[in-house]
């Protein structure tokens, strides 16, 4: 069954075609929440929140969209939703939750798990600039890091990115050249 | 050119992009030139974009995902959503209810034009005016250079920046629907001329992946394969040279096309695209898309 039957279906109110959507979008937005979210529960309670919402949402969906790009701009809006509402708790504690981060495990598995070469042109390993990248990376302002993500990891154009965030592509391309700017700067620190 | 200005952002985008033009280009340029440490961030940022698409995506295990599905499906409320969807009006009738149309249809004809020249005479080969004129830039028909999100009307309609039909008629992408035409001249070999000229000729590389984009759609043959095989195996830009090898996962058949992975996985220069080359040769078919 292709994309546009799950979602024609999905939207009468089979829930194993709703099913289906998440089964064909579940690497991407997961993958997309697990780089943004540190903590695993969240990624969870986040990809709930985001595929309870394109349920909810389905009925107003009409099938000419873009589907994907639908969905990116749910699961961005919740993970933005995520870091203010993490910003918040932790005032609210007064102590950081970065005890309950597990960001360097997602990094290593998958690291250990492509079988990453440490043989590289670049001037270190690649498993270890990954893991440079990655830090870099985490520096970002959180519109920047997702632009990132969609950009690099998600290998979205800027076209795409710009409709997932409803801003122009000039601003797209402003930010992600900010962002890079910042990653080679962290990077040639770290390279000194 | 001396400058003593230290460069916009603008202008660093723009020359990233390889959208950095006359004067500008020149002053940026002799800036770099009196200011290595510039230049060597020039360089560090190009690399950089080209190779950060090595970042992986996260490995996620099988349980991690049956987990999530499962407590979606869990928190589902009992009732579906009861969708009603009325069948979208075609491109005509909504263009039709924009009340200025008639004023604007011409404006919306967006030309592949010849430098500064009108537009052609209707029926003049459009792939002949374009060799004719290799090295000019293409062009709104009121003669702006196109530019991301162009003129206000073209930011509402959001018109792309390609127009390959000999008739110099519109191909438009509505925001609202992403759908768009080439007036249903689908196979039309100067169509595919023309497209296949943009992939070999065109200085902006996203124009190549549109135009890659439109003949893996709607044209077929074996010129076709050989035009996506040149910018699979020789575009400069590894985005261009994915777009292509994307839109041949499904020629494998093709020997030509099987030795062109073969290339790129042991030549292309970019990881990311040796990865992607491996994966399609693997799987006989190609990899989750992503963005399409």
């Amino acid at each position: 069954m292709d994309e546009q039957e799950l979602i024609r279906r999905a939207q009468a109110g089979d829930q194993q075609a709703f099913e289906g959507l998440m089964r064909l979008y579940q690497r991407r937005v997961m993958g997309l929440i697990r780089s943004f979210v540190r903590n695993a529960d969240d990624a969870q309670d986040v990809f709930q929140d985001v595929f309870l919402r394109v349920w909810l949402g389905l009925a107003r969906f009409r099938l000419e969209s873009s589907f994907y790009t639908w969905l990116y701009r749910i699961t961005v809006n919740r993970c933005l939703t995520w870091h203010d509402q993490r910003g918040r708790r932790e005032n609210l504690h007064a102590t950081p939750l970065e005890s309950m981060d597990d960001d360097e495990d997602w990094l290593e598995r998958t690291i250990h798990l492509q079988g990453v070469r440490e043989e590289s042109d670049w001037p270190l390993g690649k498993a270890e600039l990954l893991r440079k990248i990655w830090h870099a990376v985490e520096t970002l302002n959180p519109k920047q890091r997702l632009i990132f993500c969609l950009r690099y990891q998600h290998g979205l154009q800027v076209k795409e990115i710009s409709e997932v965030f409803d801003m122009p592509d000039g601003t797209v391309k402003i930010l992600a050249f900010r962002a890079i700017r910042q990653i080679r700067a962290k990077l040639k620190d770290q390279l000194e | 050119m001396n400058r003593t200005t230290p460069p916009a952002e603008q202008d660093w985008i723009d020359h990233l992009d390889g959208r950095l033009e006359g004067p500008r280009r020149l002053a940026f340029e002799a800036w770099l030139a009196e200011h290595p440490e510039d230049a060597r961030e020039l360089e560090d940022l190009r690399s950089l974009d080209a190779d950060l698409v090595l970042i992986p995506l996260p490995e996620l295990s099988e349980a991690e995902l049956d987990q999530a599905r499962a407590r979606v499906l869990a928190a589902l409320p009992g009732r579906a959503p009861a969708a009603v969807v009325a069948p979208a009006p075609s491109l005509l009738v909504r263009l039709s209810r924009l009340a200025w149309l008639p004023a604007a249809a011409a404006a919306l004809v967006i030309g592949v034009v010849l430098g500064r020249g009108p537009l052609q005479a209707p029926g003049e080969p459009l792939s002949s005016a374009l060799i004719d004129g290799r090295n000019d830039e293409l062009r709104t028909v009121d003669g702006a250079p196109v530019t991301d999100g162009g003129s206000p009307l073209q930011r509402q309609l959001d018109i792309q920046d390609l127009d390959v039909d000999r008739n110099q008629s519109v191909r438009i992408r509505l925001k609202e629907t992403n759908s768009y035409e080439i007036n249903g001249r689908t196979t039309d070999l100067e169509v595919q001329n023309t497209l296949s000229y943009i992939v070999r000729n065109d200085r902006d590389p996203k124009r190549r992946q549109t135009a890659i984009q439109l003949l893996e759609t709607h044209c077929q043959g074996e010129d076709v394969c050989q035009v996506l095989v040149y910018a699979m195996t020789q575009d400069p830009v590894a985005d261009v040279r994915r777009e292509a090898a994307l839109a041949l996962k499904d020629d494998q058949q093709n020997t030509m096309v099987r030795q062109s992975y073969i290339k790129m996985l042991v030549e292309d220069p970019s990881p990311a695209l040796r990865q992607l080359a491996q994966g399609i040769l693997a799987q006989g078919g190609g990899p989750e898309v992503v963005g399409r």
